[in-house]
């Protein structure tokens, strides 16, 4: 009898163990996976601005004074000349966002890709990044904004990176779920449009 | 038996969290590290720009950087080359490596330096040291980079153009942003450019070389013929009769001066490659219009390039004719472009490169249509010994700016 009250009395203080492991598990497992997502979100953020800015700072160069150094300057589309491999042959470098219909395998609804062209290849652009908002913004030497090409002496770059999926038994988590990392570059400007 | 079961999910659970923290903190680590990482990178570049900046002072300043050094910079290490002087070359090559916790950037500056008789000014269309009040009117176009070092004024219409870069030292009156005039080669305030001061090089030219005008208060009158010959009068007397005498036999130099004033009658000027200049120690008159015989506008091949240049205005006889169209380098270092007749309208169809001190306010010049084009050719082939120039080191000027990071490949 008083072994089968041990029995009874180990099982259930092991399940009661158990449930408490296992509940511990999950959330354990939550904060392992969104630790995971928040460094995955900030590699891709920094990867991607360290490439933009990589490019950004070349704008103008070897491109003669009396020619344009910007071609597109839209708020999700910047096309510019400079030369990216120090050839003294100007090349052509785009960045624009992708639409929502390119990546709609993800849950995450507002990511999207960031394609870069150099020289208009590849045709499609190359993904070199996921992001959820990706503005520009140029101003002239004072710090307005402007539209006129000649005129923007200063590129204002934001990005918002999150992760693709949420760790939630929610198909359609909040969106404050998603982690997120924020990039602004406010003076990124390139010495060649001065001159 | 309980206890014992009870102590061994109790070890397995402390096991498990165990490595799961360890894992979380080094996760937690790595998202750390990359934002040092990326810290670490711009500080480098930081240092970098730094020291470009601190060597292209230099170089604007003393026209060369011949140091090479390295020392601790915030935190960093920072270390400034000299690629190639200015001994020899037209072009001096400066790099500056930024080294912060490893990582390594570098910039490199390339400045350019002007040939001899190079000149800043006449790369402008349209330069003013005052602006003395004038405002650009309904109808004015200006192709080509326009400067001032006063404020630009305008009269905010939409009929106004500037189709180059329009750079002011004191400001643009409308601020532009807003402006209904066009600034559609952009613009930049706070630029200022020294003014010119002489015309010694010239005056050198013309008295070895080149030809002075024998005397110091006659006026020189001089008459331009499409077959490079020129027609030189001292007051009425024709001292170089027609047909007129080659410019090149006349001022093989290409340089030409007269202390007292200087009145143009006109015609088509055809010069040698070298170009002429014509330089007054007084007041320039024209008396009708000149241009090139062979236009550069539709021959831009044409080596016809002429500058005149007076010490006080150059002046616009307006009494009988009102449209203009001139072509050339035109120089007022102590005045201004004026007319004789105040009131007249009409336009002033122009093509080459004007300095003027101060911006004249006759009515010719305000309320005139005024349509102003740059003679590019100006910029890399001034008119021999057109002032301005430095000719023992001449005015460096930025070329290009490579910011490349992480290694330096010259």
């Amino acid at each position: 009898m008083g072994s089968m009250i041990d029995i009874i009395g180990s099982s259930i203080i092991g399940g009661l163990l158990l449930l408490i492991l296992f509940n511990v598990l999950d959330t354990t497992n939550e904060y392992f996976i969104t630790h995971g997502d928040d460094l995955i979100v900030q590699q891709n953020l920094t990867s991607l601005a360290t490439s933009l800015e990589n490019d950004l700072k070349k704008m103008g160069y070897a491109v003669p004074e009396n020619e344009t150094s910007i071609i597109i300057a839209d708020s999700t589309d910047l096309k510019f000349r400079g030369d990216l491999n120090k050839d003294f042959l100007p090349d052509t470098v785009e960045y624009y966002l992708g639409p929502i219909s390119d990546l709609t395998s993800t849950q995450n609804p507002d990511d999207r890709y960031i394609y870069r062209k150099v020289n208009g290849l590849p045709l499609n652009g190359e993904k070199v990044g996921v992001v959820s908002l990706f503005k520009f913004e140029y101003l002239d030497q004072d710090g307005i904004e402007v539209s006129n090409l000649n005129t923007i002496k200063m590129v204002r770059i934001t990005l918002k990176v999150e992760n693709s999926a949420v760790y939630s038994s929610n198909p359609n988590p909040n969106k404050n779920k998603y982690r997120t990392a924020i990039w602004q570059q406010t003076r990124l400007v390139s010495r060649n449009l001065r001159r | 038996m309980t206890g014992k079961a009870v102590l061994i999910l109790l070890a397995g659970m402390v096991i498990i969290l165990s490595a799961y923290h360890q894992k979380m903190g080094n996760i937690t680590t790595k998202a750390g590290e990359n934002f040092i990482n990326y810290y670490s990178k711009e500080v480098a570049h930081q240092i970098a720009v730094s020291g470009v900046n601190i060597m292209a002072t230099k170089v604007y300043r003393y026209g060369k950087w011949n140091i090479a050094k390295s020392y601790a910079f915030q935190d960093g290490t920072l270390k400034t080359l000299v690629l190639s002087d200015t001994i020899g070359v037209d072009t001096v090559v400066i790099a500056s490596i930024g080294d912060f916790k490893g990582i390594r950037d570098s910039v490199i500056a390339y400045f350019g330096f002007l040939s001899e008789y190079g000149t800043l000014y006449t790369k402008y269309v349209w330069f003013t040291h005052h602006e003395n009040g004038v405002s650009w009117n309904p109808g004015d176009e200006v192709w080509g980079p326009l400067h001032t070092n006063g404020t630009l004024n305008h009269k905010n219409k939409s009929s106004i153009i500037f189709h180059g870069k329009v750079t002011a030292g004191k400001g643009i009156s409308a601020p532009p942003k807003n402006a209904k005039t066009k600034f559609l080669g952009g613009y930049e305030v706070g630029v200022y450019l020294p003014e010119i001061t002489d015309m010694n090089l010239l005056i050198n030219a013309a008295t070895s070389g080149g030809y002075k005008f024998p005397s110091s208060t006659d006026t020189m009158k001089i008459d331009f013929k499409s077959d490079g010959k020129v027609v030189v009068y001292q007051n009425s007397t024709a001292i170089y009769p027609e047909p007129g005498t080659p410019i090149s036999t006349l001022a093989p130099n290409g340089a030409i001066y007269s202390e007292g004033p200087v009145v143009v009658l006109g015609g088509q000027v055809n010069t040698t490659a070298k170009g002429l200049t014509v330089g007054t120690g007084d007041n320039l008159l024209f008396k009708d219009e000149i241009v090139y015989a062979d236009d550069p506008e539709s021959n831009p091949n044409s080596d016809d390039i002429i500058g005149l240049v007076s010490w006080n205005d150059i002046i616009f006889d307006n009494s009988t004719k009102t449209d203009w169209q001139l072509q050339g380098a035109l120089m007022a270092i102590n005045g201004s472009l004026k007319a004789t007749d105040m009131n007249k309208d009409g336009t002033f169809n122009y093509y080459g490169s004007v300095y003027q001190y101060d911006r004249g306010n006759a009515k010719m010049f305000q309320s005139f249509t005024k349509l102003y084009k740059h003679d590019m050719r100006l910029e890399e082939h001034p008119p021999p010994y057109y002032p301005g120039a430095n000719p023992s080191v001449g005015k460096p000027y930025l070329i290009a700016w490579y910011e490349q990071n992480v290694k330096l490949e010259l």
